[in-house]
């Protein structure tokens, strides 16, 4: 068998069955990424021989008739905001180039006691802050589907490994759509899981409360899987929710009965690519043919979400850099005779901060200041409060129920207005790359779990006339906690999609 | 300058949230709506001094993170 075309799912149980070593998947990934990542740059950091010494460590248990864990064997990456206690952890940003953390987050230790092996930590938009993954100190990375476009951001590296079969599976995070771009325009699953879900300790926090961690992977059934590994209450997230662990994955072959489906209104919007459209109308149709009820709904203050997002994200992260100072961690600038404690404040933020991160960081700071916090930030809290209501009445909930339309399982919509777009193509306009998630804020706004998954491509004519397919994925948005409900949706579709399972071309596959 | 015009531009568009009537709207912090959960006041461990001096960019005694004059200091230290 051809490891590199192996699930999360398959390898574990290849690996269980003893079909497969430990050592021989984290080879194979390895690899991978060896060949790769020059031309990709997915990887900011990879821990071969630890990685290795741990693959030896699960085989010898293996050996012995001992069960590791339902993710033994598989080799995974996370994005470089998570903190693990060995290598770096830079958030992409020159201010932790050289930051080693002291402990591993919860999802990472989740992970391992699971059994997996982690390889590596995946280039990122600087502390999260981005949607193409070019604002990085270690340099852009690339769209494996076409190395001259964005795998989107700010979990970029993550999408582009997995795409580029680096590793079957990879942890990412989502504040404003950061795992469910990134999948869109790397053609793979990403799932943002309700807020709380997944615990926090241990992610380097842009917005805390918009930030949560998830899987990046192939499949539906990987997500869930890699969900499951790592969701449940964290005594040491104070926003983490008191839930019992779950199996995501435990009714996933079981179609949802009586499926009810919500298109908004505002996901036909004129600004929509020909191939956004043409993979929306497919999805619903597909679902049509499933059996489904498609219903309208509307989502009346989705123009103004991003508007609410960058106000409240900038004005938390305003407050969550404020701790990269130059003092107990971090890039600490040099001063010159004279200079004291506010040279050095400024010095080390305006060297270890990038352009965007000190953008966002003044525009919070703005929005947060006396004569201004009622106008901005107060005003997108308020904001925030009616896409929240939107959702909830699409749902049929809290008491915002619209009469005439009983509650929809979940709501269908496009992850990104347009497929991967080149490099550089957006920078010159300040909101061109946050207008790229207009799909996606509202959802983070509103707490509520979301999947992108891949549902058609466009073609796109590249350098010297030959064409590369860019894929392009649909998004499902399910009320608070209905991830389980949630991925059975999606898995109907999975089951059905000609997009599903397709990996980027000859010149990246082996 | 850029930022300036950037910062300009986003701050534009961001007035549309203006034109709204937000007038009897309850703000909407987090999507929890707690105000967050305390922990019980039980004694555990700490990181070790040495791992967090390890990360400092200064360090003094094996015990103090090294710092410029905070105290009457000529060019900073006003807050």
């Amino acid at each position: 068998m051809n490891i590199g075309d192996l699930t999360v799912a398959e390898i574990g149980s290849a690996v269980a069955r003893r079909e497969l070593s430990a050592v021989e998947t984290t080879r194979h990934a390895l690899a991978r990424i060896a060949s790769l990542n020059q031309s990709v740059n997915a990887f900011i950091s990879v821990f071969a021989d630890e990685a290795l010494e741990r693959a030896r460590t699960l085989d010898a248990r293996l050996h012995r008739g001992e069960h590791p864990g339902l993710l033994a064997g598989v080799p995974l990456a996370i994005k470089d905001n998570i903190v693990l206690d060995r290598g770096r952890t830079t958030c992409g940003s020159r201010m932790l180039a050289e930051y080693s953390s002291p402990f591993s987050a919860t999802v990472a230790e989740r992970l391992e006691s699971a059994g997996a092996v982690l390889v590596g930590k995946t280039n990122l938009d600087e502390f999260a802050m981005g949607s193409s993954t070019e604002h990085s100190h270690f340099g852009a990375t690339s769209n494996p589907w076409d190395l001259s476009r964005v795998p989107g951001g700010s979990s970029g590296g993550s999408a582009a490994a997995v795409a580029a079969g680096m590793v079957p599976g990879a942890l990412g995070s989502d504040t404003g759509g950061s795992i469910r771009q990134p999948a869109s325009h790397c053609g793979v699953v990403g799932l943002k899981p309700t807020y709380g879900r997944v615990s926090r300790y241990g992610l380097v926090a842009y917005a805390s409360s918009l930030d949560q961690i998830g899987p990046l992977c192939r499949t539906v059934r990987d997500a869930g899987l890699l969900l499951s590994a790592i969701a449940g209450f964290d005594a040491r997230d104070s926003t983490s929710a008191e839930i019992a662990p779950e199996d995501f994955t435990s009714e996933l072959e079981h179609p949802v009965k009586d499926l009810k489906l919500g298109v908004p209104r505002q996901a036909w919007n004129s600004a929509n690519a020909p191939s956004v459209t043409a993979a929306l109308e497919a999805a619903i149709e597909a679902y049509r043919l499933l059996g489904a009820q498609i219903v309208e709904v509307d989502l009346p203050h989705i123009d103004h979400a991003i508007a609410a997002y960058y106000l409240i994200a900038t004005a938390e992260a305003s407050s969550n850099l404020a701790r990269f100072d130059g003092i107990r961690y971090g890039r600490r600038a040099a001063l010159n005779d004279g200079e004291g404690l506010m040279e050095l404040y400024c010095r080390s933020r305006s060297e270890g901060l990038g352009p965007e991160v000190q953008k966002r960081i003044m525009l919070g700071t703005h929005a947060l200041s006396s004569g201004y916090y009622d106008a901005y930030y107060l005003s997108a809290l308020k904001v925030r409060r009616l896409v929240k209501n939107d959702h909830d009445a699409a749902f049929g909930l809290g008491g915002h129920a619209q009469a005439t339309l009983p509650g929809c399982h979940a709501l269908i919509m496009p992850a990104a207005p347009g497929p991967a777009f080149k490099r550089g193509e957006k920078l010159g306009d300040p909101m061109a790359l946050y207008l790229e998630d207009v799909y996606t804020v509202g959802v983070n706004l509103a707490g509520l779990p979301a999947i992108t998954l891949p549902a058609g491509f466009a073609v796109s004519a590249g350098d010297g006339g030959v064409e590369h397919r860019l894929p392009i994925g649909v998004q499902l948005v399910g009320p608070a906690l209905s991830e389980r409900v949630l991925l059975r949706i999606a898995r109907m579709l999975e089951r059905v999609s000609t997009a599903t399972g397709a990996m980027p071309e000859p010149a990246l596959a082996d | 300058m850029r930022s300036r015009r950037e910062l300009g531009a986003i701050l534009h568009y961001v007035d549309r949230l203006s034109t709204l009537d937000l007038k009897d709207v309850e703000p909407l912090a987090s999507p929890l709506e707690m105000a967050g959960r305390l922990g019980a006041d039980v004694e555990g461990e700490s990181l070790p001094t040495e791992a967090l001096l390890r990360m400092a960019p200064a360090a003094a005694f094996e015990a103090f993170v090294k710092v410029p004059k905070v105290l009457g200091s000529a060019g900073g230290g006003s807050a």
